[in-house]
């Protein structure tokens, strides 16, 4: 039906021939290739395992449903009855088990949560009180559904309740409902595909890490170099400060879900800092920002330089300026960054940012929590880097330690997340959901091990992750992933040293890794290239020969049960 | 002049608004001549559902009139007023009268 791009299911109970046409029209990333409806009810396509929809390379099914269509009881509710909420929550739970059924045949699934039309005023002022009223049932439902389905790792529960509301009067259509099947008006499946499609970006590893922020006029209202910081437009009781105050609240609160600050700004450099230690309104400090480029030159270079020197893509990042001439100018310099179009109205600031949907990610780890510290230790580190007499002796300074950990319940999630989130150092790019990969690893000769990663600087956690596959005489380096946190600290070699031990330790001849390009990875390459890997272009790969050694670069301590081994 | 040029847009904003759920290749065109009746034009009869209820809702924004375009006259084989977007918007201009 559609082009190129991801390959979906949709099931459902109404027509969904509108949502379809959205899906496949939206001109934002990712792209969906194909969507599959097949025929006929919706719990019969569920119980269908043998459905051609289920087999070949579909990615993803969205499974959205009225509540009225899957739920009997729901139905007596609807209509005033006596039903025991009791019945109603244990269909749920019968629909949530064909739910989990279905998530071990795609890579995800979708359920948008049940509303019911808001045209229906249930039993009014009794509607969210009574035991029987319609939304109380609704809610319950909804709250059950959730429940049950929340370590169903690959099943996301989308909320269409706020697809209605952001719709508004035009969400449901009684006349595309009676002439077309089509319960809800065209905004509602809008807002449905931007976050479906959001999702999808989220998992594929590819949500947004860095904000990059104006200053004048963005930040805070006026000119800093024209009007002095004691001047500027912040807080006070006025509703452009107040509002750009909830702006700055709103982006501070995004460093929780691992966000990453930096400014880029025209203007003298001390004046705007000055403005940032000392107005009593700015809610971003600078400890804040993991960096800025404060000056005059261009920002579309300004940004190139800051992405660089935190070691993070281009396409991580978000550029959010109120003047559309900057922005235009970095849109067309810098096509992979994210330049929101912004209102003029300072109010609308706050209700911009919240409305962004290329953060959305598919966890939240501690690893997020402590992201800008981690940062703000990395530019510690910078200035060491500065005074040290050489790279060795920067990296002996700081005392590196690496405790490696084979794969295990309490690091999982956290490993997930830097296989399908890390495109710069990533041997092979290989995507898991948590099931997969324990999947993979129970099979054959397999491991994988964890790099936690500390300095006399701090934490930065878990930051490498190396699988390793025995196909006797050979060992194979299945994935090599390695957070651009820690790169160029000698952690990459670490890595390379605990499988070239282990390979030696179980009498392999040989270790193997497979470079598989993508147009992301090409520091991975660079590092293999610099190493004494020998290529073979005729396996398309890097090879190790075991009788050398790869030793332990003398920067880094391995720590704990696994570095006692390996010694 | 004006009230004719109002229901024209009215008309292909809704035009703008299915194209959005169509394949490049069946998109409808923006003029008055364009063809809206499915099985003459490139709509499907649910495009033309999309398109009719959408002018509906449109002129009701623009005109703060409640119009009626969706009846029985839709799917007749003539096409009705539903011919072309000119016959279309000439239906409107009568309703709002």
């Amino acid at each position: 039906m559609c082009d190129q791009g991801y390959k979906g299911v949709l099931l459902s109970d109404f027509n969904v021939g509108n949502l379809i046409g959205y899906f496949c029209n939206d001109k934002g990333d990712p792209a969906v290739e194909r969507i599959i409806v097949p025929q006929g009810q919706v719990i019969a396509s569920l119980l269908k395992e043998d459905l051609e929809c289920w087999h070949g390379d579909t990615d993803f099914c969205v499974v959205w449903t009225r509540p009225q269509a899957v739920i009997n009881s729901f139905q007596k509710c609807l209509s005033y009855q006596s039903v025991l909420l009791d019945d109603i929550l244990r269909e749920v739970d019968t629909f949530c088990s064909l739910l989990r059924e279905v998530s071990d045949r795609v890579k995800w699934v979708f359920v948008p949560t049940w509303t019911v039309s808001t045209h229906h005023r249930g039993l009014g002022m009794l509607d969210a009180k009574n035991g029987q009223g319609i939304s109380y049932v609704l809610s319950r439902m909804n709250l059950r559904l959730s429940q049950n389905l929340q370590n169903t790792e690959n099943l996301y529960i989308l909320d269409a309740q706020r697809w209605v509301s952001l719709a508004g009067a035009g969400a449901f259509s009684p006349k595309l409902w009676y002439m077309g099947k089509i319960p809800f008006g065209n905004q509602v499946f809008k807002e449905a595909v931007s976050d479906v499609k959001a999702a999808l970006h989220g998992l594929s590893g590819n949500a947004r890490k860095l904000i990059i922020l104006d200053l004048d006029n963005t930040l805070w209202g006026g000119i800093v170099g024209d009007d002095g910081w004691e001047n500027l437009r912040l807080g006070g009781h006025d509703p452009i400060g107040e509002a750009l105050v909830d702006f700055q609240r709103e982006i501070k609160h995004l460093t929780n879900r691992g966000i990453l600050l930096g400014l880029v700004s025209k203007n003298e450099e001390s004046v705007a800092l000055n403005a940032i230690r000392k107005h009593p309104e700015m809610l971003l400090r600078l400890e804040d920002f993991v960096g800025w480029r404060i000056n005059w030159m261009d920002k579309a270079q300004n940004i190139i330089d800051l992405v660089s020197e935190l070691n993070l893509g281009l396409q991580s990042v978000v550029f959010i300026d109120d003047n559309p001439v900057e922005r235009a100018r970095v849109k067309d310099v810098l096509p992979e960054v994210m330049v929101p179009e912004w209102p003029e109205d300072k109010m609308l600031y706050p209700k911009t940012l919240l409305g962004l949907r290329c953060f959305d990610s598919p966890s939240v780890t501690a690893e997020d929590h402590a992201r800008t510290n981690m940062y703000a230790e990395n530019h510690q580190r910078g200035a060491l880097k500065k005074s040290a007499r050489s790279l060795d002796d920067w990296l002996g300074d700081l005392d590196t330690r690496v405790q490696v950990e084979e794969l295990n319940q309490a690091n999982l999630k956290r490993t997930v997340q830097l296989l399908n989130k890390t495109n710069q150092m990533n041997l092979r790019t290989r995507r898991f959901t948590e099931q997969e990969l324990m999947n993979w690893l129970s099979t054959g000769l397999r491991k994988m091990w964890t790099f936690n990663v500390s300095d006399k600087f701090g934490n930065s956690g878990l930051t490498g992750v190396l699988s390793f596959e025995e196909e006797h005489p050979r060992g194979i380096i299945a994935d090599y992933v390695l957070s651009c946190r820690v790169m160029g600290r000698k952690i990459e070699d670490t890595m390379i040293y605990v499988s070239i031990q282990y390979a030696r330790s179980v009498g392999l001849d040989h270790v193997i890794a497979e470079y598989v390009q993508t147009h992301k990875n090409g520091p991975c390459l660079e590092f293999f290239k610099g190493t004494d890997f020998v290529f073979n272009a005729n396996e398309g790969c890097f090879v190790w020969d075991l009788t050398r050694d790869f030793p332990l670069p003398s920067c880094i301590k391995i720590e704990g049960a696994y570095g006692s081994e390996m010694a | 002049m004006t009230r004719a040029n109002d229901i024209l847009a009215a008309i292909f904003d809704a035009i703008d608004e299915v194209n959005q759920q169509l394949p490049e290749d069946q998109r409808l065109g923006k003029s008055g001549e364009a063809l809206l009746t499915p099985g003459l034009s490139k709509l499907d009869s649910l495009g033309f559902i999309n398109l009719v209820v959408t002018v509906e809702q449109n002129i009701q924004q623009s005109f703060d009139k409640t119009i009626t375009l969706t009846n029985d006259e839709m799917f007749s084989e003539s096409g009705g007023p539903f011919g072309t977007v000119q016959t279309l918007a000439d239906h409107i201009a009568l309703l709002l009268d």
